[in-house]
């Protein structure tokens, strides 16, 4: 788990803009709900949730809130709408998921904004959205054969 | 089946809650340390690698680029002995003026330096980490600076040993600011637009130009007057608002500090 966060903070801090966009988190939530196909992923993104939200300026809650909140959407819409586990499947699933978790952070922000001093811009989230939908879908792109080659026997235990 | 569905989520919203309410709380203070004392050390690697390879200051492409870039360097280092004299001259000037009308020099802040450990961990904001938190008595609302004197941000979230700090140039910064020309227009500095950040609400009668620079007004509770926010790079007035605004350059260095000062009071 510390290594997909120091792999988000990698994305974060080294790659140069716009591709410091690339959601490293999601993209390892949606590969693992894809490919492994547990619930459990749903406690290990509480779990990451709550590191990086040790880290961030928001205040303790919002990302602990929606992050695990839209994994745990993510894991249903796979297991009752994106049944056919194709690669359009995959990839859509990625989108609402990353769509899903900046929706909540919007209503998150709005919520907290009656409690403390909080200016909501929806363009920089809508921006902020595109960005990381354009570039984590290219990596799961990029990844998926190389998924598709190692996970292909080990999916079995989802399927039985 | 769909009683445990959604029993399920009820009980894993009340963890959330639980466990938000246990860090306000303070008792998830030790699991809390724990992970930073093992992220950290990796944060502030990650983050000196990151300005290695950021730092475009050594990057020339040609021989005449450097040629060029050593040339300018030379023509500044004049214009900076000019102004080192001027500043001497005006700082004897500026002294008998103080002494005459007994001013109080509020320039002798409570500050501790800070190593950047971070940056922010979520695109949409644009933050910073540093090593000092309560237990060296920084607050949330303090400012930050770098540089000889530049306001970078304000202290927005503070841990045992670690803050949080938004940087000028974030969307959801605000600052008090002055403007030094004769009328010492006040206004407000706000981030968003990029690495440059736009002071609002200046009064439309003041006149305002490029190359003026701007400092906190101290009318904002903990942030003292005086520290430098920026210098006026473009101004936009229309004649049927009430209030013109300026565009302002802040420290160029923002995205690329390793020692911060935390102005305690």
């Amino acid at each position: 788990m510390f290594f997909i966060i120091i792999l988000h903070f990698c994305s974060l801090y080294i790659l140069p803009y716009p591709f410091d966009h690339l959601n490293v988190l999601f993209l390892f939530f949606v590969s693992s709900i894809y490919w492994v196909g547990s619930g459990r992923i749903v406690w290990i993104a509480f779990i990451l949730f709550f590191i990086l939200e040790l880290y961030t300026g928001t205040p303790f809650g919002l990302l602990l809130l929606i992050g695990p909140m839209s994994v745990l959407f993510s894991y249903w819409l796979f297991m009752y709408l994106f049944t056919n586990r194709s690669i359009f499947a995959a990839i859509g699933l990625l989108i609402i998921s990353l769509a899903t978790y900046r929706g909540l952070y919007l209503l998150g922000l709005f919520v907290f904004s009656f409690f403390q001093d909080i200016s909501i811009s929806i363009i920089l989230i809508f921006v902020t959205f595109c960005w990381e939908a354009l570039f984590t879908g290219l990596t799961f792109l990029l990844l998926y054969p190389l998924f598709q080659k190692f996970f292909r026997n080990k999916r079995i235990q989802f399927f039985q | 089946m769909k009683n445990k569905k959604l029993q399920f989520i009820l009980l894993f919203l009340t963890i959330i809650i639980v466990t938000v309410i246990l860090h306000y709380v303070g008792l998830l203070n030790f699991f809390e340390n724990k992970i930073r004392r093992v992220i950290n050390p990796v944060s502030t690697e990650l983050y000196t690698v990151s300005m290695q390879i950021h730092d475009k200051t050594l990057d020339f492409e040609s021989l005449s680029d450097l040629q060029t870039a050593y040339k300018e360097l030379l023509n500044r280092q004049q214009d900076y002995d000019l102004i080192h004299t001027q500043i001497g001259l005006l700082k004897g000037e500026n002294e008998q003026l103080k002494q005459q009308l007994n001013f109080l020099q509020k320039t002798d802040y409570e500050y501790k330096s800070a190593q950047v450990i971070g940056l922010n961990v979520e695109p949409v904001g644009n933050t910073m980490l540093i090593n000092l938190g309560k237990n060296q008595g920084v607050e949330v609302g303090q400012p930050v600076i770098a540089g000889e004197g530049y306001l970078i941000g304000k202290v927005v979230r503070v841990e045992d040993n670690q803050s949080v700090l938004r940087l000028i140039y974030d969307n959801q910064s605000a600052v008090a600011a002055t403007v030094l020309n004769t009328e010492g227009s006040m206004g407000v500095v706000e981030g968003g637009f990029g690495l440059s950040v736009r002071m609002n609400l200046i009064p439309q009668n003041e006149s305002i130009s490029v190359g003026d620079s701007v400092i906190t007004s101290g009318l904002e509770d903990k942030i003292p007057r005086g520290l430098i926010v920026g210098t006026i790079q473009a101004t936009e007035k229309e004649s049927y608002k009430p209030f013109q605004r300026a565009i302002l350059l802040p420290y160029h260095q923002i995205g690329n500090v390793h020692i911060v000062s935390v102005i305690i009071s």
